[in-house]
């Protein structure tokens, strides 16, 4: 019984394993949004600009 | 033989043995006792109450060629609650004995002459007198009786009394009602022994139907199943605590603490050891060392033999226990913990000296139990088997009590008992055995978890072998000539339009990828390199679909530091990171990018590369994942399974004990103290 058990439950980890990997499937960097018109019409600066990030490296 | 009348009722009594002192009144309950004056009346005794015994009046047995009958009895009330008989065997001979009685048990004596009988204030618990060890004193009260009595009962008197047993089922009895006291010498035997074929009697019907009583507090129904026997019983619906001697139900309290609940419920038969067995009642009990360590005790009914034996469970393990003879136990220390005690030619190393205490109790019992009730309990260990020793102290009786445990998987109770489920035990037990050759018992399913492990991690280098790892875009970005288009670009490849500003001591710029193809179905790889010499790059971004308008950001935080601190190089930072995008529709797409650094260094060299279909850091995390996964059917299988003695060793055992020879050497440690002579 647990031997069927565990033989199905270890294929199906398996399986899931195969999928994820193959298809690349990431936690979501960030929203996908979409933007009426194209990004590349909304720039420069008027899709969206950086400098609320604040980054300035280490020291 | 002598027939007279009742001096109460007038009723005929008939005196048959010569030598009997007394006859109880069939008719009235009248002890009636013959004197040199005539027939005395020395008042009436209660009814009888019905202990189940299979022995009768006028029965005739024989013991060891000697022929009798019995032609009386008494019932006598223990101090802890409880009856018991004394049978009055008239022997072909002119000679009495008496016939002890009590919870499936026989003890028969006869009147032996001795003049150097300790006095009762003398003796304790654990002593010793003519090679025998002292294993109860007590005040006895008799309360009923019948037919013709060797002695003169006086009803509701009391005397005090000492058990004593010895080697070969010895069993002694001082009783102290007269003076000098008596000293009556026999020994434990069986109704076999006694020469009586119980199964040839009528079966017995108990006058006292207890067994239909109703819960005073709730109504529910209590179910007995030791009319007989039981002292004390509890409702298993509200938890009321009654005493039910002699068939009367008399409401005590109501136990607050109703512990856990029976693994193998109250009212459940099995049968252990060609026994027939109901489970009569449950308790837990603790001791308290660092903190407080419980087990459950369940009490079991023998109907056949009106006896009594425990199951005890302890974290999964099992043993089955029942009383010994005091006598049969050689324990140099009676009254103490001695390293070592022997029975049967096998040999017992103490574990454990401590004070149990009972928890909460459930169902019947055959003495006045009650939550709180403590007991000085001795253990010795020669796995499979062990004794515990235990003191009962009271004000009315003092007992020193040997019980032998054998023990038992959680399969065999299941088996027994007929119940699914019991816990397995994750630990060595106390008494498990550790025998070499016995079947592995380790991880369930662990061949299975390691072929999957190898096939996961073969189908990883597999995945990641064939994954397309398609190269779009690799680009080389000279960010110091995007700030300052005057400047000739060295670009691989020309940017669109980009746009430049410093602000705040930070160069910007803000430019496009050329437009790429994306086959879809895999994920993507944005890639930055830069080369940064204690300086930093931020790089945000945006993958957008040019036909869908589809945008994902990304960033990508590169720095690098360096240098000589208490003389010794440091470098703090990376100039290599990835980021990932999920599965991506097929397209076109491009990079919007834009990136900051300190505007008072050279703008960094940035190379760019786009790749789909690779093998990404989280697909080292899903693989932990699916590893962690796997684990858990084992894991489980094995908890419920239980690990089982492979990996253990003795010094396992003894880790909890007072007396581990490991690391504290007991007195006369003897190596083979706990090996068994007979096996």
């Amino acid at each position: 019984m647990f031997k069927a058990f565990y033989a199905a439950f270890g294929i199906l980890v398996l399986a899931g394993f195969s999928f994820v990997t193959w298809r690349g499937i990431q936690p979501a960097m960030g929203q996908r949004k979409y933007v009426a018109g194209g990004l590349r019409g909304a720039a420069h600066g008027g899709y969206r600009s950086f400098w609320y990030s604040g980054f300035h490296g280490g020291k | 033989m002598a027939v007279a009348n009742c001096p109460s009722c007038g009723g005929p009594i008939e005196f048959k043995i010569g030598s009997s002192a007394a006859v109880i009144c069939d008719h009235c309950r009248t002890v009636v006792a013959r004197t040199d004056r005539g027939l005395e009346d020395l008042g009436k005794v209660a009814p009888l109450v019905d202990t189940g015994s299979p022995l009768r009046r006028d029965l005739p047995g024989k013991i060891r060629g000697a022929g009798f009958r019995l032609v009386g009895r008494t019932q006598m009330r223990h101090p802890m609650g409880g009856v018991w008989d004394e049978w009055y065997a008239a022997f072909d001979s002119g000679q009495w004995g008496w016939i002890a009685e009590a919870q499936g048990k026989y003890y028969v004596t006869v009147k032996e002459p001795r003049t150097n009988l300790p006095p009762y204030d003398m003796l304790q618990v654990g002593g010793m007198y003519d090679g025998l060890t002292v294993s109860e004193i007590g005040t006895a009260t008799v309360i009923a009786g019948e037919g013709e009595i060797p002695w003169r009962v006086e009803p509701n008197s009391t005397y005090q009394y000492a058990d004593l047993s010895g080697a070969n089922n010895r069993f002694a009895t001082i009783d102290y009602s007269e003076q000098p006291p008596l000293f009556f010498d026999g020994e434990e035997t069986t109704l076999e022994g006694l020469g009586i074929n119980v199964d040839l009697e009528q079966p017995r019907v108990t006058t006292v139907k207890v067994a239909k009583l109703a819960c005073s507090q709730c109504g529910g129904p209590l179910n007995l199943v030791a009319p007989e026997q039981s002292e004390r019983i509890v409702c298993p619906n509200c938890g009321a605590l009654h005493d039910i001697g002699e068939g009367n139900l008399r409401y005590l309290e109501t136990l607050r603490n109703r512990g856990p609940q029976p693994l193998v419920p109250l009212g459940k038969e099995g049968t252990i050891q060609n026994e027939h067995y109901i489970v009569a009642g449950f308790m837990q009990r603790s001791v308290t060392f660092d903190k407080k360590y419980f087990w459950t005790e369940y009490l079991l009914f023998q109907p056949k033999k009106k006896s009594f034996a425990w199951l005890v469970e302890d974290a999964g393990h099992w043993s089955f226990v029942k009383g010994v003879n005091a006598g049969s136990v050689s324990d140099p220390d009676p009254r103490g913990a001695a390293p070592v005690i022997e029975m049967s030619g096998k040999k017992y190393r103490v574990f454990q000296d401590s004070v149990a205490t009972v928890e909460s109790v459930a169902g019947e019992f055959y003495w006045k139990v009650s939550v709180g009730e403590t007991a000085r309990a001795v253990d010795y260990i020669a796995p499979p088997e062990g004794i515990s020793k235990e003191f009962s102290d009271t004000a009315e009786s003092h007992e020193i009590n040997y019980s032998h445990a054998r023990y038992m998987m959680p399969e065999e109770i299941e088996a027994a008992f007929g119940v699914t489920g019991l816990p397995r035990p994750n630990t060595l037990g106390t008494l498990q055995p550790i025998a070499p050759g016995q079947k592995p018992r380790g991880c369930v399913g662990c061949g299975m978890f390691t072929a999957f492990v190898v096939a996961l991690l073969a189908l990883a280098g597999v995945l990641t072998a064939t994954l397309p790892k398609r190269t779009i875009l690799n680009n080389h970005y000279y960010l110091s000539d995007m700030a300052n288009p005057q400047a000739t670009t060295t670009s691989s490849e020309s940017w669109d339009q980009p746009t430049t500003s410093t602000e705040g001591g930070e160069a910007h710029v803000t430019f496009f990828t050329k437009p790429f193809t994306v086959n879809g179905g895999h994920n993507l790889e944005v890639n930055g390199i830069t080369y940064l010499d204690n300086s930093w790059l931020y790089v945000g971004g945006d993958l957008f679909n040019e036909k869908t308008g589809m945008v994902e950001p990304f960033e990508l935080k590169l720095e690098h530091y360096e240098g000589y601190e208490d003389g010794e190089r440091w470098t703090e930072g990376t100039q290599d990171l990835s980021a990932y995008f999920s599965t991506l529709a097929p397209g076109t797409y491009s990079l919007r990018m834009e990136g900051a650094w300190d505007a008072t260094k050279p703008g960094p060299v940035f190379d760019l590369k786009v790749r789909e279909g690779v093998f990404s850091r989280m697909d080292l995390v899903y693989l932990g994942i699916a590893i962690v996964l796997l684990t858990i059917p084992p894991w489980i299988a094995t908890a419920r399974r239980g690990v089982g003695p492979r990996g253990f060793t003795e010094a396992d055992r003894w880790r909890d004990s007072m007396f581990t020879p490991y690391g504290k050497k007991i007195e006369d440690d003897d190596d083979d103290s706990s090996s068994s002579d007979d096996d």
